[in-house]
């Protein structure tokens, strides 16, 4: 089996998990006691009420026979008619919200994994290098403690903190620091080609993203050194060092490339904080992102976007996955799909 | 209506420090205030707390509540007059009133605008002209639904009729005293004839989703600048606005929903004026220092945990909070029993925060007839399960004698929010649960989110359950049309019938009979309101738990216009900067 056939072969597979995805979506919501017309009608105690609900109904199609109502919802999905949404965002076409919502829990998310690989990784390879020294058992510590910080504890603590940084940060306070931003609220995405824009957008994501990537930073400490201790017992190690390899060329070449290959599922795995993990950093620091509306969709009722949501989750998942094993044969030739 | 936590801040950009994140904010006053969502401002949806404050400033009616008073004034006419029978209202607009796109105001927007409210498929308003008291004759045709028959509205059919340019006649089905507070009600605001097409005759001039959420267009003091959906809504004030120049040229509302992040801001003084979360709030840091009329009230709050004092103000939500007894499901002396067994006060002390009236009618004391005296004197001398005291043994006495006693004890069960302040409604449901065990019911409790609860009221599959109801105007009757037994009540009073619910079916016909602007009828409206809130004293067809307040507080870099009631507009055009 080639590469290609390979693929092929992952994304028949992932019909099916599309499916049993939206579906569990639809049943959830349809068959839970969510009903989107009530969170639409909002807190009244009427007369009307009742005939404001049953007209709601009506028009969502909710009164349909529900054998009806899922067929048309997974052909509207699977024929990419995401539709509009009910509740959260009436008379909007999920496409367009989920393209304005979308980019703030990407830039998010990809400080989330950057900051950890740029902290985590490095702490965890130089523990590794260190066994057993006192530097190692401090960032061996560090690690589990940051992996144990709960997300909501260390958010609302780094808010209360950098509220009151007026100490920190040269005199000026997190807000001032080096550019003026807003610690709570969702970064303006719109200037990041110019430097100022970069900048601030950057500095507002940076408190959330340390959050959100904090359990990740531990693991990936924790990984990086068990994985460099692994490969400096081997063979080809002292191989290297007899016939004379620079211990900078015996780190860089041999041993961190080797050590990467477990690290890359525990990396692209948590491409996945994009989704869920983001939920409750977003509404902490006020991002309103996708982790949010996501959530929102859900508790609503709100089927079409929900569902939408949820069908374009999986097809990210499913499309990372493949491209992560795609990834594999290419930092270690010996992996290949290839029948044997 | 809001109960929004809304923060707000005021930052007067300097024009001289160059920091100005963009040169054209430079020298204008920013007013930026967060708001608990923003999604869609269309007049003829319903709104959340945070869309309704944007509509607020972008829309405007023909009548509007003044500041500091509950009398209906006119905003977009210059006169009016009302027929011999009470149901032809003919309007004269002001000529000098332009919507954000340049158009003149016409009595032609307001037939197309009052037609999207009965006809579009985006309205979830139409009952407010088509249903209630006061209704604006139509036609109805027949439809047929899974097979049923019905009548529904016939589209064209509205009787608002543009006699010319400037003149706009409206015919009621029946005559309505309170018709001023509803052409004053938001959904009836006009928007520019033709902006969409989602009635019959017109294509629109935008989409549909660019007018409900990025470009709303209507005749209030301020339009949108900009909107990044679900997150950031930025108003500018209008320069060809047709009434006072508003305060802030800018205003910039961010979308913050948790409770700590909203304090947060408040703290770091992004903001200047801000509604301190429940959680954070510490009723004895209140100085009160003077009340006005409405029972509103200002006065000092601090200090704050940056050191700082602040301004605060509270005034009457004019909403009433409640536990609702499906009468159908829950027998008369158990309902009387749980009323007897409890202190609403403590509702308010442990539950609230101290923030609220105990709520002992159904009209808020705002609306009650004769004001807040009035109410407190009538619940004290009348209320009669012990007013501000609970009285175990009169509930236990009320159970024994329907036959329960230790051996036999009655069981129900109580829904509660968790959505909705859910900390202060544990905590008075444990409080209600403790009393209810001493006299002889087993009070189980469930919680769910509201639309799980207002769904299952209607099914009818729930005891008791929290709800409350936020009067539409200033008015006993928009709150006193649900105290009578009629099909669609959700206590299903209808069930359960007594002596009192006869009398609250009569003296609701006596307010039908009245409906004229006179003293001796709106005597005869007053004396019936009255009746029914006994009437339903008699047969404790709720459990009632607190009157909500507003509140506000604002730091001294800016001078905020007290909140007159929850009636009024969230408005901040009147908000300067010293």
């Amino acid at each position: 089996m080639n590469r290609l056939t390979y693929l092929l072969k992952r994304l028949l597979l992932a019909i099916p998990v599309l499916w049993l995805g939206t579906t569990a979506t639809f049943v959830i919501i349809r068959l839970g006691p969510l009903n989107p017309a009530a969170a639409i009608v909002g807190p009244v105690n009427s007369a009307e009420a009742q005939e404001r609900l049953e007209r709601i109904e009506e028009q969502l199609g909710l009164n349909d026979p529900i054998h009806e109502q899922y067929v048309e919802y997974m052909l509207d999905l699977f024929t990419f008619d995401l539709g509009q949404s009910w509740v959260q965002y009436p008379g909007q076409d999920t496409v367009s919200l989920l393209a304005q919502f979308a980019p703030r829990t990407i830039w998010l998310g990809l400080w989330a994994i950057l900051i950890p690989i740029f902290i985590g990784i490095p702490l965890g390879v130089y523990a590794g290098l260190n066994v057993n020294t006192k530097r190692d058992y401090t960032a061996s510590i560090t690690g589990i403690v940051w992996r144990a910080m709960p997300n909501f504890w260390l958010a609302a603590i780094l808010l209360a903190l950098l509220s009151q940084s007026d100490t920190l940060f040269f005199g000026t306070g997190w807000q001032s620091f080096i550019v003026e931003t807003e610690l709570i609220g969702a970064p303006d995405l719109s200037n990041l080609g110019t430097p100022e824009g970069f900048v601030t957008a950057t500095k507002q994501i940076l408190p959330p993203a340390f959050v959100l990537g904090s359990a990740s930073m531990g693991n990936e400490l924790r990984l990086s050194r068990t994985a460099v201790l692994e490969i400096m017992n081997e063979d080809f190690i002292d191989t290297a060092q007899a016939v004379g390899v620079s211990r900078r060329r015996l780190i860089g070449k041999h041993m961190l490339r080797n050590a990467m290959i477990p690290l890359i599922p525990v990396v692209t795995s948590e491409a996945y904080v994009l989704v869920g993990g983001s939920v409750l950093v977003e509404v902490v620091f006020g991002i309103n992102g996708i982790g949010t509306l996501f959530f929102d969709a859900m508790t609503s009722g709100d089927l079409p976007l929900a569902g939408s949501l949820m069908f374009i989750f999986i097809l990210l998942t499913v499309t990372i996955n493949i491209l992560q094993d795609i990834l594999y044969t290419v930092i270690d030739p010996r992996i290949g799909y290839e029948e044997r | 209506m809001g109960t929004a936590e809304t923060t707000t801040a005021g930052t007067t950009a300097d024009a001289d420090n160059g920091s100005a994140d963009n040169g054209d904010t430079s020298g204008t006053n920013a007013l930026s205030l967060s708001i608990p969502e923003a999604s869609n401002f269309d007049p003829v949806q319903i709104k959340g707390d945070g869309s309704q404050i944007v509509s607020d400033h972008v829309f405007s009616e023909l009548f509007t509540l003044p500041q500091g008073g509950l009398d209906p004034a006119a905003q977009l006419v210059t006169d009016y007059t009302v027929s011999e029978d009470g149901r032809t209202y003919t309007f004269t607009l002001r000529d000098d009133v332009t919507f954000h796109n340049g158009d003149q105001l016409t009595a032609q927007d307001f037939v197309y605008s009052w037609e999207r409210l009965a006809a579009s498929e985006n309205s979830k308003e139409g009952e407010t002209i088509l249903e209630g008291g006061f209704q604006i004759a139509y036609d109805t045709m027949t439809e047929t639904v899974d097979g049923e028959e019905q009548e529904v509205y016939e589209p064209g059919s509205l009787a608002v009729e543009a006699v010319d340019d400037q003149t706009l006649e409206v015919t009621l089905n029946a005559p309505f005293f309170d018709a001023l507070f509803w052409f004053a009600y938001g959904s009836l605001s006009p928007v520019p004839e033709g902006i969409v097409g989602d009635i019959e005759g017109y294509d629109g001039e935008m989409e549909y989703s660019e007018f409900s959420s990025q470009n709303p267009v209507g005749t209030g003091p301020y339009e949108i600048d900009s909107v990044s959906t679900g997150t950031e809504v930025v108003l500018s004030a209008r320069e060809d606005y047709h009434g006072e120049a508003p305060g802030p040229d800018e205003i910039q509302m961010q979308v913050v929903t948790n409770t700590e992040a909203i304090y947060r801001r408040a703290m770091n003084e992004n903001v200047d004026v801000f509604r301190l979360p429940n959680s954070q709030f510490d009723p004895s840091k209140v100085s009160i220092e003077e009340t006005r009329s409405l029972s509103q009230k200002v006065g000092t709050y601090g200090l704050l945990e940056n050191g700082r004092t602040a301004n605060y103000s509270t005034w009457d939500e004019a909403y009433t909070a409640y536990f609702i007894f499906d009468c159908s499901r829950v027998e008369k002396p158990i309902r009387q029993a749980l009323n007897y067994a409890v202190n609403q006060e403590n509702f308010v002390e442990q539950g609230f925060r101290g923030v609220g009236e105990p709520a002992y009618h159904q009209a808020p004391p705002t609306v009650y007839p004769g004001g807040k005296e009035a109410y407190d004197q009538h619940a004290q001398e009348g209320f009669p399960y012990g007013y501000r005291e609970a009285q175990l043994d009169q509930a236990r006495t009320t159970m024994e004698e329907a036959g329960y006693g230790e051996d036999n004890r009655a069981s129900i069960t109580l829904t509660l929010y968790n959505d909705r302040n859910p900390d202060a409604y544990s905590r008075i449901a444990d409080l209600i649960r403790g009393k209810a065990q001493s006299v002889y019911i087993d009070l189980q409790i469930e919680r769910a989110p509201f639309n799980t609860i207002i769904d299952g009221a209607v099914n009818g599959n729930l005891d008791m359950y929290t709800l409350g109801n936020g009067l539409e105007y200033p008015s006993a009757q928009d709150m006193l049309k649900f105290g009578r037994p009629y099909e669609g009540n959700l206590v299903r009073w209808r069930e359960d019938p007594s002596d009192a619910s006869q009398r609250a079916a009569n003296a609701w016909e006596t307010i039908q009979n009245n409906p004229d602007p006179t003293e001796e009828a709106r005597q005869a409206r007053a004396d019936a309101f009255i009746q029914m809130e006994e009437a339903i004293w008699e047969d404790a067809i709720y459990l009632t738990n607190y009157h909500p307040r507003g509140r506000q507080s604002w730091y001294d870099e800016v001078d905020v216009p007290i909140q007159t009631s929850g009636f009024h507009d969230r408005l901040f055009d009147g908000v300067t900067f010293s």
